[in-house]
């Protein structure tokens, strides 16, 4: 669990980390959008890049990082090649022509839209797993926190995010504790040893004690904020506020550039060419 | 008069008590419901575990209301995403929003957990709810918005929100109600009533 947590409480040093809350906040929306409303390969691979070019500033450890990316890889692969059982023609399909480069059985023709097409949902998933990446290796909770409320979000969202982050660590160590001391009274949890059905048992096991200690720890923590008049004004301020630099106003810019592209692309798939959402381009058509 | 009485219990059922206490409770109940989906589950088709993450809005939509529970599902996943580091896919904050919600609607059928208050009849609702709740969440929103937003193939998207209603409402139902049962045992407890 510690080897692959990657939440970072403390801030990092790399410019990219030092940015305000609400830009890297709306930098990341602004990328999100243009990742998802986009099957376009070339916005994507624009987007892929952009995103790749925030990570790899930050100089991330692949020791954290080499877990979380296996697993989007192969879970991704594995998603095409399913998708390539289940329905064969998906690319042709979606796209509108069919060019057979090659058959393994009559009923799996490997056509060239279908290569491509499940490539450009490949780079759309990628870039995704990049954008979320990089905003969670440069965010702490604190900023989080007072970026969502520069950004208009109700203060009270954003204590939700910066406390509920902050227990994220007590929680899994209590979890931990109770794992261990439950398995100290001699109950199985390996995987080979016990069978699903009775796993989920004792996993339910462990949730009934899990639960009632972190639950009992709101009256506590609710009463502190209490006395410290939380909730009496409509507004607040936060210790971790930083004025936007000139850095800030770059990347600000680039997230507006990027919301209008999102926005142009839309208007365009929608309105001139009719596309629609999941309109495929494909060179030579 | 009446009526507009009977309609304000209803909205203040629906948003649930929101006091400092309940805000606790939501950013506590959010980090447990994510370390839950993320490290506390078996694993059984790509995207899709078989978690106990979903016994935490049953707990808080028991004591708190349906909103506070719905919060727990969208904020939840938002730190289970962030936590896993392997993407943010906002529509299934939506669909566990709604999931949670449905869950979490405990009080406005008179399941009073609080005074332990907890029947045979309720445990009904709870399972056909929840499992409305689950399928319009997971079995219809989620995959849509999927579908809508990523591409690929449907087939697969709507297998795999199916798989989750499957999942969570087993859990949601084999799990919860004994759950709430026991809750409502501890607080009936606590009534120092006795029948004479």
């Amino acid at each position: 669990m510690e080897d692959t947590f990657i939440v970072n409480y403390l801030p990092g040093v790399h410019s990219i980390q030092k940015l305000n809350g609400a830009t890297k906040i709306a930098l990341l929306v602004a990328n999100l959008v243009l990742i998802m409303v986009t099957f376009d390969v070339r916005i994507l691979g624009i987007a892929f890049l952009i995103n790749l070019g925030l990570l790899l500033s930050e100089r991330p450890q692949w020791r954290t990082i080499k877990a979380v990316t296996w697993f989007v890889v192969w879970m991704n692969l594995l998603n095409v090649a399913l998708m390539f059982l289940v329905s064969p023609n998906v690319g042709s399909n979606a796209i509108g022509q069919s060019t057979v480069l090659f058959s393994l059985t009559s009923h799996y023709p490997v056509t060239a839209e279908t290569l491509f097409y499940l490539s450009v949902r490949l780079l759309k998933v990628f870039s995704m797993f990049v954008a979320s990446l990089w905003f969670i290796l440069a965010i702490t909770p604190s900023q989080l926190a007072e970026g969502l409320y520069r950004l208009h979000v109700p203060y009270k969202v954003c204590t939700i995010m910066s406390l509920g982050l902050r227990s994220v660590p007590d929680i899994m160590r209590d979890y931990k504790t109770i794992k261990n001391s439950l398995q100290m009274r001699g109950l199985e949890l390996d995987k080979k040893r016990t069978g699903l059905f009775k796993r989920i048992k004792l996993s339910v096991k462990i949730l009934m004690p899990l639960l009632f200690s972190t639950f009992n720890r709101v009256g506590t923590i609710a009463t502190a904020m209490e006395l410290r008049l939380y909730g009496i004004k409509n507004q607040r301020s936060y210790y971790n506020f930083q004025p936007a630099t000139k850095v800030d106003w770059t990347f600000r810019l680039v997230a507006i550039a990027e919301l209008c592209l999102a926005g142009a692309y839309l208007y365009i798939e929608l309105f001139i060419t009719k596309g629609g959402l999941s309109h495929v381009w494909y060179p030579g058509k | 008069m009446a009526a507009n009485e009977i309609r304000e219990s209803v909205f203040s059922k629906l948003v649930g008590r929101w006091s400092t206490q309940s805000i606790v409770t939501v950013a506590i109940g959010s980090a447990l419901f994510g370390v839950l989906l993320d490290f506390v589950g078996i694993p059984v088709y790509t995207n899709t575990k078989l978690s106990v993450a979903y016994l935490v809005p049953v707990f808080v939509g028991a004591l708190y209301g349906p909103l506070p529970a719905g919060f727990i599902g969208l904020f939840g996943n938002f730190f289970a995403d962030l936590i896993a580091g392997s993407g943010f896919w906002p529509e299934w904050w939506i669909g566990n929003f709604i999931a949670a919600f449905v869950i979490g609607l405990l009080p406005l059928y008179g399941a009073r957990i609080e005074d332990g208050i907890f029947t045979k009849k309720h445990a009904a609702i709870f399972t056909i709810t929840s499992l409305i709740g689950l399928l319009v969440a997971f079995g219809f929103i989620a995959p849509f918005l999927n579908t809508l937003f990523y591409g690929g193939e449907k087939l697969i998207n709507f297998a795999q929100g199916y798989i989750a209603v499957i999942t969570d409402g087993a859990i949601t139902i084999i799990a919860g109600i004994p759950l709430l049962f026991s809750l409502a045992k501890r607080n009936r407890k606590n009534s120092h009533l006795t029948k004479e």
